[in-house]
């Protein structure tokens, strides 16, 4: 016999399939939440509900939007840059840092056979057929520095062969105001590959 | 009990491939804790392993994986089955060379990681296609894979072949103490890629690319009837010769025994040269050993001034005299 009512065991399941959060934390905040005002839980309740009815996919670049076309790619049309991220939340620090002003193409993911995801499922195809029509000149790869990050860098390079645009990757190496003693031995490794002349 | 000593330092089991094979029959769960000390640093580990998942902390903070323990103080097992590196697969004296190589630096074992990650890859693609005549993301995937496994692979390859050109020599020193003779032992590497080399010496990164990347071009329509990667470091083997004879097939027990006991202090070299004197975990293995060679690793063991912890079911029959006892019952 379990001694949490069934409600409440579906409420911690549906935390515990959230991601980084584990099945201890998931009924910490089931147990929170039924703590909270019923008109709290209600606003939170009705966010979601919202969030998932509004927020979708931008049709051009992938980024979260509530908008019909997300702000980025409405104000910015004519940039001649394209970043690419792996997800939505990777536009943030961008644009926090204000030092990217161009456009987006958000891949949702990365390529990787033993979980089905090729091209097909990042919308390459799409990308090109942007960076043709939009006449972008630079396209910046940002990102990770997994394998398959690497591949996915790799398959766009190679689709883009006999293209003009320019494409880059952002550098990899030292964090800002960190001490070389404490940085460890692959960071060092790929800062030491990616040193620049003064 | 050498088993968790391990684990907690090494993040992998010497012995079990799942960490959930280490879960005692009637048990849902394991859980080790434990607390390791170096002249500057300590290190209390934790590691849970049940069905819902795995669990791993480090002075209270939270790890990916058990592999993240690796590197910092590191273990070397000594055991009876430790015959298999020279009488075993070619995967047992792959592992052995790979540990050491990851003691060597953390970039090696990046190296390593990601090769294996990518060989997944590439023949997940392959299985694919020999089942359904396609794969995701076409020929075109398929040539970024295999240009991947061929830099990673042209590395690996270049990594271990200085690593076994350094242990060689060190391994002879061993066995002759050892065996109290004057045979040299040779550790060569042996490429699925290329047989031999004809210059003295290792080639370049470049020369192993193009050889990699040639034999890959070669096996290809092979590999995709076969549905797997058939050449490459992950196919590799390292060949233990003793007066140019393979100890493989011609080598006594007992020389083969003693060749195993000398690439494991070879191990212990590597990694308290490049990265801290190891914790050796003996493993009930004078019991398999003839006066003379017991002595010997004895003495070998005493002059490595490391912290030891042996195994046996007769103490009396120990070559030296233990600092503490524990006795542990069923």
């Amino acid at each position: 016999m379990s001694v949490e009512p069934e409600s409440l065991e579906a409420l911690i399941a549906e935390f515990a399939g959230l991601p980084g959060i584990g099945q201890k934390t998931a009924r910490r905040l089931a147990y929170h939440v039924l703590t909270r005002p019923k008109s709290d839980i209600e606003r939170f309740a009705g966010n979601l509900t919202n969030a998932i009815e509004k927020v979708h996919p931008c049709p051009k670049c992938h980024a979260f939007t509530d908008e019909e076309q997300c702000p980025i790619c409405s104000e910015r049309q004519g940039a001649k840059a394209m970043c690419v991220v792996e997800k939505s939340s990777d536009i943030l620090p961008f644009e926090r840092s204000g030092i990217f002003k161009g456009l987006y193409f958000v891949l949702g993911n990365v390529i990787s056979p033993l979980d089905g995801i090729g091209p097909e499922q990042l919308h390459l195809s799409q990308l090109v057929q942007r960076i043709k029509d939009e006449g972008i000149e630079e396209l910046v790869l940002a990102l990770g520095s997994s394998p398959e990050a690497d591949s996915t860098a790799l398959m766009i390079d190679r689709m883009l062969a006999g293209s003009s645009v320019k494409r880059t990757r952002l550098a990899r190496g030292i964090p800002m105001g960190s001490d070389l003693e404490f940085v460890d031995e692959i960071t060092m490794l790929r800062a030491f590959e990616g040193r620049v002349s003064l | 009990m050498l088993e968790a000593v391990h684990l907690l330092l090494q993040g992998f089991s010497f012995r079990a491939r799942d960490l959930k094979e280490l879960i005692a029959w009637n048990a849902d769960e394991m859980i080790l804790r434990g607390s390791f000390y170096d002249e500057s640093h300590e290190w209390n580990r934790a590691l849970q392993v049940g069905n819902a998942g795995t669990v791993v902390k480090e002075n209270g903070s939270p790890l990916r994986t058990a592999s993240s323990f690796f590197g910092k103080m590191p273990a070397v097992i000594m055991q009876p089955s430790d015959i298999e590196l020279l009488r075993g697969a070619p995967e047992v004296r792959r592992r052995w060379l790979d540990e050491i190589l990851c003691f060597r630096s953390a970039a090696n074992a990046s190296v390593l990681r990601n090769y294996k990650r990518v060989l997944q890859q590439r023949n997940q693609w392959l299985r694919q296609f020999k089942k359904d005549g396609n794969a995701v993301g076409g020929e075109d995937l398929f040539q970024v894979l295999t240009g991947q496994l061929v830099e990673l692979g042209a590395k690996l390859w270049s990594i271990r072949l200085e690593l076994s050109k350094e242990i060689s020599p060190i391994i002879t020193g061993y066995y002759r103490r050892l065996s109290g003779g004057v045979d040299e032992i040779t550790c060569d590497y042996k490429s699925s890629i290329l047989r031999e080399f004809d210059a003295s010496g290792i080639p370049n990164e470049d020369m192993l690319k193009n050889a990699f990347a040639e034999k890959l071009a070669g096996l290809e329509l092979v590999e995709k009837l076969q549905g797997i990667t058939m050449s490459g470091p992950h196919k590799d083997d390292l060949a233990l010769c003793a007066s140019g004879y393979e100890m493989r097939s011609v080598g006594s027990q007992g020389q083969c025994r003693s060749a195993a006991i000398a690439m494991r202090f070879a191990a212990v070299d590597v990694a308290s040269r490049y990265l801290a004197k190891p914790v050796l975990l003996l493993d009930d293995i004078f019991a398999e050993l003839d006066v003379n060679r017991r002595d010997a690793v004895a003495a070998l063991v005493r002059e490595k001034d490391c912290q030891v912890l042996i195994a046996t079911p007769q103490f009396e029959e120990l070559p030296f005299k233990a600092d503490s006892e524990i006795s542990l019952s069923d």
